[in-house]
């Protein structure tokens, strides 16, 4: 097993609850646990999907593990070093891709000003080499060169994305964090996107964290995948394994869900709870159709599976009653 | 064969934008039977949204509306004054739109809103919040005598949908236009909602135009579906042959660039290019530029034609 690139170990991460003005005034605040105790591997070279539905807490996990929040507790390495050991270092090798193209670019600048920003900061070289830089940039993902001249709300949404993901790879990043980078645009249009992706990635051999609601996609597009629920990851696995056999109860309804062809009811039923007050035991249980008293009452261990695959569930630890 | 509820021939929307003059409706003609779902599916700028409004006179402004006739059982909407259509609308027709966030009145409760529409309708108090607590047990909303008390502020978002589907189901209408109803929802609750929908419909015999993007939303819950691109109607069907074997290439290709198996199996079967501009479009098919199958003659107009029984599709070379 090679060395991860990025390693995740125990990671949470915790905000206050906008407080009530009577809250603000009573101690024991209340607190949004968007991430709890994470633990992830992410080797070089791999695509790992991070899927769940609002609330899972899967932009903020994307956000720890590119330094842009500091993890509540557990610890972010990138390389085996923590990010904070030499930031600007970690900000070459590490990127963002955003859902939206329309608000993440700055719309009163042009391609060329957008896309040398990244260079500047990071004295990529003189006026001359970022140009050509920028130029190369843009073949890279498939715009004109010409396209410098323009302004963000001159493109289609589909352009801006590339905007956006050449922006990402402008000072040659190892790593991208993907977040929803396609869920803005229609289905004929992601698709370019999704196969400029895949080209990429194995063109600069880079390792991608794509974070998406969409399992179908995630599927298409990724080595393994990580499902999330409430903070918490339930189930990881490799991503024809997940899509064939799901082992956590959320995964099966979560496809039951997405496979559908007909209108049969789900397999989960209600909706999320707050993670302001998660279920106790299990975060599922309330909506799990095969809950049983302990999951109310214990929280399930994340068990390793063969192939690097883990879930987090008592049906495979022992039963849930 | 179940009676013709509403029957839109030739619909032509106008907008006058920065960038020219654009149709996002241009002769779109669709029919609903009395408790038929249609579905109404396109990408972005295809004018699918503008259309369905457009048809029960909804979208603003109203000069927007610059051809066409809209026969709701028989009458036309268009000729109607104001107060005639008010008056129709209340009772036969209602709507369900995407953000029911914005839909809902932020400052008045839940039973408030809920009553409020039963009593326009000259009905008692007790018997308003019957009906009201009613339709959201049947909403299979939990504790609705809390939830009466509620602000749509204090809701989730599938519930904020549930409620507001009960608000468009209170007086039972007889045609429900459902613009993009579970887009903002979960997929785990898009499944529930859209089942709660569907039997709700056949339960008052209502008809619906499903507005969507989604195909596998549509192909769940219509009976027949019409592909809408660049303010066209593309392609026509029953939606389990047409989701089978589409005719047109627009369709065709739609359906194929949803993503099935994985990277191992090739790159995503794109559609080239972008949708046209509506302010430039070509002459004949708007899709021609990002069509395989382009010829010469693709620059005239090719209407929907019968290509099979029960389908149409405006392409020269379609087939089912």
């Amino acid at each position: 097993m090679t060395a991860p690139l990025l390693a995740l170990q125990g990671v949470s991460k915790h905000y206050a609850a906008k407080p009530s003005l009577l809250g603000r005034l009573l101690p024991n605040q209340p607190v949004v646990r968007a991430v709890q105790q994470v633990t992830l591997d992410i080797a070089p070279g791999e695509i790992l999907g991070l899927v769940g539905e609002s609330g899972s807490g899967k932009s903020t996990l994307g956000r720890v593990a590119l330094h842009l929040e500091p993890p509540t507790e557990g610890q972010v390495l990138f390389q085996g070093r923590p990010p904070a050991e030499d930031l600007a270092g970690f900000r070459r090798r590490a990127q963002m891709v955003f859902q939206d193209p329309q608000s993440s670019l700055n719309r009163s600048l042009t391609i060329e000003r957008i896309l040398d920003s990244p260079l500047s900061v990071h004295r990529y070289g003189p006026a001359a080499a970022r140009r050509a830089r920028i130029v190369e940039l843009l073949e890279l993902v498939g715009l004109r060169a010409d396209m410098m001249r323009r302004y963000p709300h001159e493109l289609s949404g589909g352009q801006r994305q590339r905007v956006g993901i050449a922006r990402a790879l402008a000072i040659e990043p190892a790593f991208l964090v993907l977040d929803e980078p396609t869920s803005a645009l229609d289905v004929s249009i992601q698709a370019q996107v999704v196969n400029l992706l895949v080209e990429l990635q194995q063109r600069l051999s880079l390792t991608y964290l794509f974070i998406s609601h969409d399992l179908r996609l995630v599927r298409w597009l990724c080595d393994r995948i990580a499902v999330m629920y409430l903070g918490r990851i339930v189930e990881v696995g490799p991503a024809a394994q997940l899509w064939e056999a799901p082992a956590h109860p959320y995964t099966r309804a979560l496809l039951a869900a997405v496979t559908a062809e007909t209108l049969a009811p789900p397999e989960a039923a209600g909706e999320v709870p707050s993670p302001i007050r998660p279920p106790p035991g299990c975060a599922f249980h309330p909506r799990c159709p095969a809950a049983g008293p302990r999951c109310a009452a214990e929280a399930p261990r994340a068990l390793a599976q063969p192939l690097g695959a883990m879930v987090a569930c008592h049906l495979h630890d022992g039963g849930v009653g | 064969m179940p009676e013709m509820l509403f029957e839109v021939r030739d619909l032509v929307t106008r907008f006058r934008t920065e960038a020219g003059e654009i149709h996002p409706s241009r002769h779109v003609s669709f029919h609903l039977a009395e408790g038929e779902v249609l579905g109404l599916v396109g990408e972005s700028g295809s004018g699918k949204s503008v259309t369905a409004r457009a048809s029960v006179r909804l979208q603003q402004p109203e000069g927007a509306t610059i051809g066409g006739a809209l026969l709701f059982r028989g009458q036309d909407l268009r000729k109607l004054d104001a107060a005639a259509l008010r008056a129709l609308r209340a009772r036969q027709i209602a709507m369900v739109v995407q953000d029911p966030a914005a839909a809902l009145n932020p400052v008045m409760t839940i039973g408030r809103q809920l009553t409020r529409i039963h009593r326009l309708h000259g009905g008692t108090e007790a018997a308003a919040r019957e009906a009201a607590l009613g339709l959201l047990r049947r909403m299979r909303i939990a504790e609705p005598e809390a939830r009466m008390a509620a602000y749509p502020h204090q809701l989730s978002g599938g519930m904020r949908q549930r409620v507001l589907i009960a608000l468009a189901l209170i007086c039972r209408p007889a045609l429900l236009i459902a613009d993009e109803p579970t887009t903002a929802l979960d997929v785990t609750v898009e499944a529930e909602i859209l089942a709660l929908l569907d039997e709700l419909r056949r339960e008052l015999g209502m008809a619906m135009l499903m507005i969507s993007h989604n195909l596998s939303v549509i192909g769940r819950i219509c009976d027949r579906v019409a592909v809408m691109y660049a303010g066209r109607i593309m392609e026509e069907g029953p939606t389990a042959a047409l989701l089978a074997a589409p005719a047109h290439p627009y369709t065709r290709a739609l359906l194929a660039s949803v993503p099935r198996g994985s990277k191992a199996d090739g790159p995503l079967p794109a559609i080239p290019g972008e949708p046209p501009d509506l302010a430039r479009l070509p002459a004949g098919c708007p899709f021609q530029s990002r069509c395989p199958g382009a010829a010469p003659d693709c620059t005239q107009d090719q209407p929907l034609r019968p290509i099979a029984p029960g389908r149409r599709a405006a392409c020269w070379r379609a087939a089912a």
